[in-house]
């Protein structure tokens, strides 16, 4: 039997095999898109500190899709002096020795009718280590529970429960400023701040 | 067909299906082979078996998760949590006082329990088994934390606290676990036995121990 | 692989009795192949056995936990459950459990293992959407360890806890001079959805009319002295 006689022989099964192997890891990888792709933003919009950029995305909640645009711009990471919309004023910014809190200072700009206040704020450091936005830690008391929107002036929520009115708060304000405080071991400086109304979409910006 | 130039002797009805008769037990002959000794080792549990990093008291045990350093061990029959509350036992309430370091992005330990040296498995609980974390840590702020498990004097002495990051045991397959002995003997189980001083449970703080040298 | 299917191919273009030969081997290969595979579960035999008797004392291994019922009575105070409640009264069965295995137990398994049947006014509340069979076993609503009042919501291994597992009887009904305890056991299994050791199956193993004591007015509470203060 010649070489050339056994590739012959097979010619159908050697044409079949990438196609098999390929529809093999397809099937194998099911859980790739929920346990990888939606776990975190992976589809990152770039842009850098100072600049304004037009973020569109969308949510979702009992409707249907909620495809919405926000305009945004970090202004700056600076040490942070108060916390961010705690519920009482008696809540005190006191980090604990060697923890340092940064305060994220971002402009916002979007109509008063869409639902921004379901974000999540993540900052990274030049290793690419994350650090959250968090609402309450044994550091923290308390902060606003979305870092995005005014405390005071959340505007609509996402229309998730039947029988809740999502708007009932006082109007938002057509153009909008936040300074979310994010606490980071002491000596660490921020690289990069990550915003995401829902993965796999995010927005990334680079701290200059 | 390439196969067609092969010369073969004159096929007969009898010869092709002994043939295919020797195919057929082959092929499960292979198969029960296979199942055969998948059944006599151990390689479903082996292969998905945590990968269990050990460490002992007052040394950083390294995980993939993070960093999880045992600082003190108390026991007595009684304990009192950090809202005042307090639980007594009728075997031995064992205090763990640790601190956990997350790596990478802020996270927490879930599961915390501890393991007796014949493999009995003692978790926490909400109520008489108190683990507060105080939510996920962020990356490089040690988290100050205390654990509280009843568990009978004799499973005290050479206990082990094991500390994972997932809540349900079945997750720790093919992950990284912390496994600490807590160095403790027949004596320390015998005086916290009798011990009715409250033992304090303390609630989760953040940042290095103050009263650490 | 190749080669085999080649050799398949050249055999079903053979004639018809071939084929027969080919789809017995195939069937009988995949007969062979389950069986090799460990074959069918056979079906489990749900088949409720004869109850065994129960009384005040008795000890009766219910599969997670081992069971010894002491006393059952009507309790005035206990905290966490409706104390002083005007419509309901709690009734409570107080045993000494153990785990039989080595691992926690949760504390909701042995408030299942303990049911009581046929009591007029449990439960004091009704389900919506479903009507009860008033036969129906009820499981008890909680346990509560008796040295401190804790709600018993881990059963470590090794360890016996005197508990008071507890009912609410709505205030209505009368104090049941007795009642009918059905303690229920569960065999560890492996579930067949993620393949793990669980307590499946729950079936009656023992049954029995126990005493109710009515609180005496003089009586010192039972309740439990308030733990570590």
């Amino acid at each position: 039997m010649t070489r050339a006689g056994w590739w012959r022989r097979n010619r159908w099964g050697l044409v079949a095999l990438p196609v098999a192997a390929a529809a093999a890891l397809a099937a194998a990888s099911y859980r790739v898109e929920a346990q990888w792709w939606l776990e975190k933003p992976r589809d990152l919009q770039h842009a850098t500190q100072g600049e304004w950029v037009t973020f569109s995305s969308s949510q979702y909640d009992r409707t249907g899709d909620v495809p919405f645009s926000v305009r945004v711009r970090l202004d700056g990471v600076r040490p942070a002096e108060e916390l961010f919309g705690p519920v009482s004023d008696d809540y005190e910014l006191d980090p604990p020795e060697g923890v340092q809190a940064i305060a994220v200072d971002l402009e916002l700009a979007a109509p008063p009718d869409v639902p921004l206040t379901s974000c999540d704020l993540v900052v990274r450091d030049t290793d690419g280590v994350e650090y959250d936005y968090q609402i309450a830690s044994p550091s923290i008391e308390n902060q606003a529970t979305s870092p995005c929107v005014p405390p005071d002036a959340r505007g609509p929520e996402l229309d998730l429960i039947e029988g809740l009115d999502p708007d009932t708060g006082p109007r938002r304000p057509d153009e909008w400023r936040v300074s979310p405080v994010v606490l980071l071991p002491e000596g660490v400086e921020v690289a990069e701040v990550v915003l995401s109304w829902g993965p796999p979409d995010g927005l990334l910006i680079t701290v200059s | 067909m390439g196969g067609r130039r092969v010369s073969r002797p004159p096929v007969t009805p009898f010869s092709r299906l002994s043939r295919q008769a020797a195919f057929a037990v082959l092929l499960v002959a292979a198969l029960a082979t296979g199942r055969a000794v998948e059944g006599l080792m151990p390689a479903e549990t082996e292969a998905s078996a945590p990968f269990e990093r050990a460490g002992s008291l007052g040394e950083p045990v390294e995980t993939r998760w993070g960093t999880v350093e045992v600082t003190a061990v108390q026991g007595s029959t009684r304990i009192v949590d950090s809202l005042g509350t307090g639980r007594i036992s009728a075997g031995v309430y064992v205090v763990v006082d640790w601190t956990y370091t997350a790596a990478g992005e802020p996270q927490i330990p879930s599961y915390v329990a501890i393991r007796d040296g014949d493999g009995r498995v003692f978790r926490t609980s909400s109520e008489r088994n108190p683990y507060d974390s105080g939510g996920e840590a962020q990356p490089g702020i040690p988290r100050r934390l205390a654990v509280a498990v009843e568990l009978p004097a004799d499973a005290v002495a050479g206990a082990h606290l094991v500390v994972a990051l997932p809540d349900n045991d079945e997750d720790h397959r093919r992950d990284d676990i912390a496994v600490v002995d807590l160095g403790l003997t027949q004596d320390d189980a015998g005086a916290w036995a009798a011990s009715e001083e409250p033992v304090e449970v303390a609630g989760p703080a953040d940042g290095p121990d103050a009263e650490a040298p | 692989m190749a080669d085999s299917g080649g050799r398949l191919r050249r055999l079903a273009q053979g004639t018809s009795r071939q084929h027969l030969t080919l789809a017995g081997s195939a069937a009988g290969a995949a007969v062979l192949a389950v069986l090799v595979a460990g074959g069918f579960d056979p079906s489990e035999t749900t088949a409720a056995e004869e109850l065994a008797p129960l009384a005040a004392g008795d000890t009766v291994d219910v599969g997670p936990f081992v069971v010894t019922i002491d006393r059952m009575r009507v309790v005035d105070e206990l905290p966490g459950v409706s104390e002083g409640d005007d419509e309901t009264r709690v009734l409570a069965v107080v045993a000494t459990v153990e785990a039989t295995g080595t691992k926690t137990q949760h504390g909701y398994l042995l408030n299942e293992s303990l049911a009581l049947a046929g009591v007029p006014g449990v439960p004091s509340y009704e389900s919506p959407g479903r009507t009860r069979d008033p036969d129906e076993p009820v499981p008890a609503e909680g346990a509560y360890v008796m040295a401190d009042g804790t709600v018993l919501d881990a059963v470590q291994p090794g360890l016996e806890y005197e508990v008071a597992l507890v009912w609410e009887q709505d205030a209505r009904a009368d104090v049941p001079a007795a009642a009918r305890l059905v303690l229920v056991g569960h065999t560890l299994r492996q579930s067949s959805i993620d393949h793990t050791d669980e307590w499946l199956d729950p079936l009656p193993v023992a049954a029995g009319d126990l005493e109710v004591t009515a609180p005496e007015p003089d009586e010192p509470a039972e309740s439990p002295s308030g733990g570590g203060s």
